[in-house]
């Protein structure tokens, strides 16, 4: 009959037979070792079932084996559970979960997309508003940032077909425009900081692409581990999902690029090159990622290699491709 | 069925924390005891039972190995069934444990866990054997998932199967049939279910070892 030695949460117990020959509580529950170690030597041969702890030890494992079937069958007998040691774990886990870089990019830069957005809306809403005043202004001025610094700051002086409204309503819009340069500027700021921080989290990647599209990426894959292990097939699409399954489902053409399409050098590139620029971009990213991820080190080569091929396709494909019959 | 009233086409279990309530849900006096209403389209569980399931083998002292757990609004369900039994919640998203970890402060039934169910090794050290599996993890390989958890299952177990995690360009029905292959192959299923209308595309099935 074979012995074995199996814990759990609360304590460690040497079984043969369907029967306990000794056991031992942890007094540090957060480091069990100690009493497993003690009672490990007093039965050297016994079998465990948790892998980690068997590499540790130098011992043998079986997963599930008899004398963890055995505790797992009769733990009220043995002792008494309370779920307290379960919730600090879990809250201990949760904590370190939240610890980890990626987590706090991804919700800056879901902050990012919102505020881009909402300054949209703000912006339009200053040009419709103060429109009703100073239309002329309206239509001179195309950059919104600089529109809403002259809303701010400057008066009406020139004939207008705008309304004369009264000094109360043109202070609205004035704090209007202010309130929205404030968020204007703190859009930049976050920027600055989501950059700066990737680019210390992902050089490799960072080197390839904009660090803010390093930074998206990692928010669609849902972590800086899942970007490194998805296919660079996925990568090529992230951010074109309805149209994947609309392809797969309904068999449309497939998209050839998803969020990667923000990057210069595919969305200025002539349509039919698009797709090829696209497909080695998304390898090279799959390829960059891994080596930050995994390894952390610079490595030119990745970034040289894919200029290399752009060229090659700029050149081979300059001409726009006959329409086949 | 133990601690699950039905009244008026609604159900409703004994709520195991009196006047505390989980999602808001509404809380009702009935002999003398106050029941948690249980909604059918938060909990596929109480779709499932609302669709004629015949019988929920849970008793008052079971214990439960619930697989994506997520926030805990059908675990707590569970508690309330099992009220002296344990329910074992495993699941891997941080963000979702979080509420979950809140409903266990005030249910000592309830054990979570915070791990991915592929790997039961990872686990099989925080529970004990289990007289019902419960599972509704949305993965592809959800079945097989189920499977790998058996070893801890003494007794029953139900899987809630979204066929649009498993594979979107096939037909549901489809889909459905081939994990219940799947199941049969390890367990007697007892009953099958679609869960319309409470939730799209899902099946539902009642199995024994």
């Amino acid at each position: 009959m074979k012995e074995y030695l199996v814990f759990n949460a609360f304590g460690a117990f040497a079984v043969k037979d369907k029967k306990v020959l000794e056991h031992k509580f942890f007094k540090d529950l957060k480091n069990p070792i100690k009493e497993i170690k003690e009672l490990y030597e007093k039965y050297p041969d016994s079998v465990f079932e948790n892998r980690e702890i068997a590499e540790r030890l130098n011992a043998k494992h079986e997963f599930p084996n008899e004398g963890g079937i055995f505790l797992r069958d009769n733990i009220d007998s043995i002792m008494k559970l309370d779920n307290e040691y379960y919730i600090n774990l879990v809250k201990e886990k949760i904590k370190k979960a939240s610890e980890s870089k990626d987590k706090v990019i991804i919700q800056a830069v879901q902050a990012l997309e919102q505020v881009d957005q909402s300054l949209n809306f703000f912006f339009e809403r200053l040009r419709e508003w103060y429109g009703l005043y100073f239309p002329e202004l309206c239509d001179r001025i195309e950059n919104h940032a600089e529109f809403a610094g002259i809303v701010k700051n400057e008066e009406r002086k020139e004939k207008s077909m705008g309304a004369d409204l009264e000094d109360t309503d043109i202070e609205m819009m004035k704090s209007f425009a202010d309130k929205t340069l404030e968020m204007y500027n703190f859009r930049e700021e976050l920027v600055r900081y989501i950059k700066e921080n990737i680019e210390k989290l992902t050089p490799n990647l960072s080197n390839l692409i904009n660090p803010l599209l390093v930074a998206k990426l990692i928010s669609l894959a849902g972590s800086f581990k899942n970007l490194a292990m998805l296919p660079a097939s996925t990568i090529q699409v992230l951010g074109a999902e309805p149209a994947l399954f609309r392809h797969l489902r309904k068999g449309a053409k497939p998209p050839k690029h998803g969020i990667i399409f923000q990057d210069p050098r595919i969305h200025t590139a002539p349509r039919w090159q698009r797709g090829k620029i696209a497909r080695s971009m998304a390898s090279k990213i799959a390829i960059a990622a891994r080596l930050d991820f995994y390894s952390g080190e610079f490595d030119e080569s990745v970034s040289e290699a894919f200029e290399i091929r752009l060229d090659a396709i700029r050149r081979k494909y300059k001409e726009r491709p006959k329409k086949r019959r | 069925m133990e601690n699950i009233i039905k009244k008026d086409e609604r159900i409703y279990t004994k709520n195991l924390v009196p006047r505390e309530t989980v999602y808001n849900e509404k809380l009702i006096k009935f002999e003398g005891m106050e029941y948690r209403y249980w909604d059918p389209f938060r909990s596929k569980l109480s779709a499932a039972i609302l669709n004629g399931l015949h019988d929920l083998p849970l008793k008052k002292n079971s214990k439960v190995l619930y697989l994506g757990a997520a926030s805990g609004t059908t675990p707590s369900h569970v508690s309330d069934i099992v009220e002296n039994g344990r329910v074992y919640c495993v699941e891997f998203s941080p963000r979702a444990i979080r509420k979950l970890v809140n409903i266990c402060e005030k249910r000592k039934n309830m054990f979570p866990i915070l791990e991915d169910a592929n790997y039961p090794e990872r686990y099989a050290h925080l529970i004990e054997n289990v007289d019902f599996i419960y599972q509704d993890i949305a993965q592809p390989n959800q079945t097989e998932i189920l499977i790998k958890n058996s070893i801890f299952l003494k007794g029953y177990g139900a899987l809630c199967i979204k066929a649009r995690s498993i594979d979107v360009t096939l037909h549901p029905e489809k889909i459905f049939k081939r994990e219940k292959k799947k199941l049969e192959e390890h367990f007697e299923v007892l009953e099958s279910l679609r869960l319309e209308p409470y939730a799209k595309d899902h099946a539902f099935f009642l199995f024994k070892q």
